[in-house]
């Protein structure tokens, strides 16, 4: 009576000869080419993300300034019914009532440009670190 | 040295997934060859296989070994693109091969060089069903434990030690059978 163990080792004695291999020589680096092309639409995506959470977190901060000066521009928009034209009129007055201070208003309007070309320098830094 | 890698590519470094590929590429492909039947198919899964790995990289828990995790998705793979296909199953009835079938096997099996024997491996495992060739892949090639046999393919422990069983028996009968035409051929 033959042992189920010795069955077991022939049984993988004979299934060793099944082994298959790639036999494209390109294929690694196919794959490769596929798993990087990958990895570069992502991190796009990831880029474009990360520019527009900058954009939003600038302006909402510049919202938050707005609304600490006493300009509620949703407010404004919700009153009148033509944001664009209001908000450009109201920041028109700001920029007016600040122009004493041209820092503060070179900071206002270079923050949002600033914090952008940072986010996305430093995005395009780690993409080519990655590669 | 798996997690050393896995660290790395979750870490931003790509190029060393083409450690991963280099590594599992033979085995997913003896896997992916077994469920498709053909090289070209087998190949275009393996890539799959791997990109679809790559992708959902970081949702891969560590409680199972990178090359178990891997293989399911190949096998996924190559079950997905069937299934518009017939699946073929065997009609041999093996709940039990005697002992006599498997020392035949075993003896004239031996004789042969290793492109024979090669050929008549793979020309039995032809004849057998997506599922038994693929159980006796796993465990007998690939060595994987019953547990990880489980995870790879769904199928419950006791289940796949009774399919394992039969799987193996029929292998020996048409085995037996193959080689019992090439002596006569050759007598």
């Amino acid at each position: 009576m033959m042992q189920n163990s010795n069955i077991d080792k022939l049984t993988k004695d004979i299934l060793k000869n099944s082994y298959l291999e790639v036999t494209d020589p390109d294929f690694n680096s196919a794959t490769m080419k596929i798993v990087l092309h990958e990895s570069r639409k992502r991190r796009i995506l990831e880029n474009i993300f990360l520019c527009f959470l900058a954009f939003a977190a600038v302006d909402t901060l510049i919202f938050l300034v707005l609304w600490l000066l006493g300009l509620n521009v949703f407010d404004i928009a919700l009153r009148l019914g033509a944001m664009p034209r209001d908000i450009l009129i109201q920041v028109g007055q700001l920029r007016s009532s600040l122009v004493k201070n041209e820092g503060i208003m070179y900071v206002m309007l270079s923050f949002g440009g600033i914090m952008a070309i940072l986010t996305f320098l430093e995005s395009k830094l780690k993409s080519r670190e990655r590669l | 040295m798996d997690e050393f890698y896995l660290r790395l590519v979750l870490e931003g470094n790509v190029s060393k997934y083409s450690y991963f590929i280099e590594k599992y590429k033979g085995m997913a492909f003896s896997i992916a060859f077994r469920i498709a039947g053909n090289r070209e198919e087998a190949e275009e899964i393996v890539q799959d296989a791997f990109l679809k790995a790559f992708r959902s990289l970081d949702k891969f828990r560590k409680d199972s070994k990178f090359s178990t995790w891997l293989y399911r998705i190949v096998v996924n793979c190559s079950l997905s693109r069937r299934r518009n296909k017939k699946l073929e199953s065997s009609s041999i009835d093996a709940d039990d091969a005697a002992d006599s079938v498997v020392a035949n096997v075993e003896s004239v099996y031996r004789s042969l060089d290793l492109s024979d024997q090669k050929k008549f491996i793979h020309l039995a495992l032809e004849e057998l069903s997506i599922e038994d060739r693929l159980l006796l892949t796993l465990y007998y090639l690939n060595e994987n434990s019953i547990d990880e046999i489980t995870e790879i393919t769904g199928i419950t422990r006791e289940n796949i030690k009774m399919k394992l069983h039969r799987a193996r028996n029929k292998m020996y009968i048409i085995l037996n059978n193959n080689l019992k035409l090439e002596i006569r051929s050759i007598l």
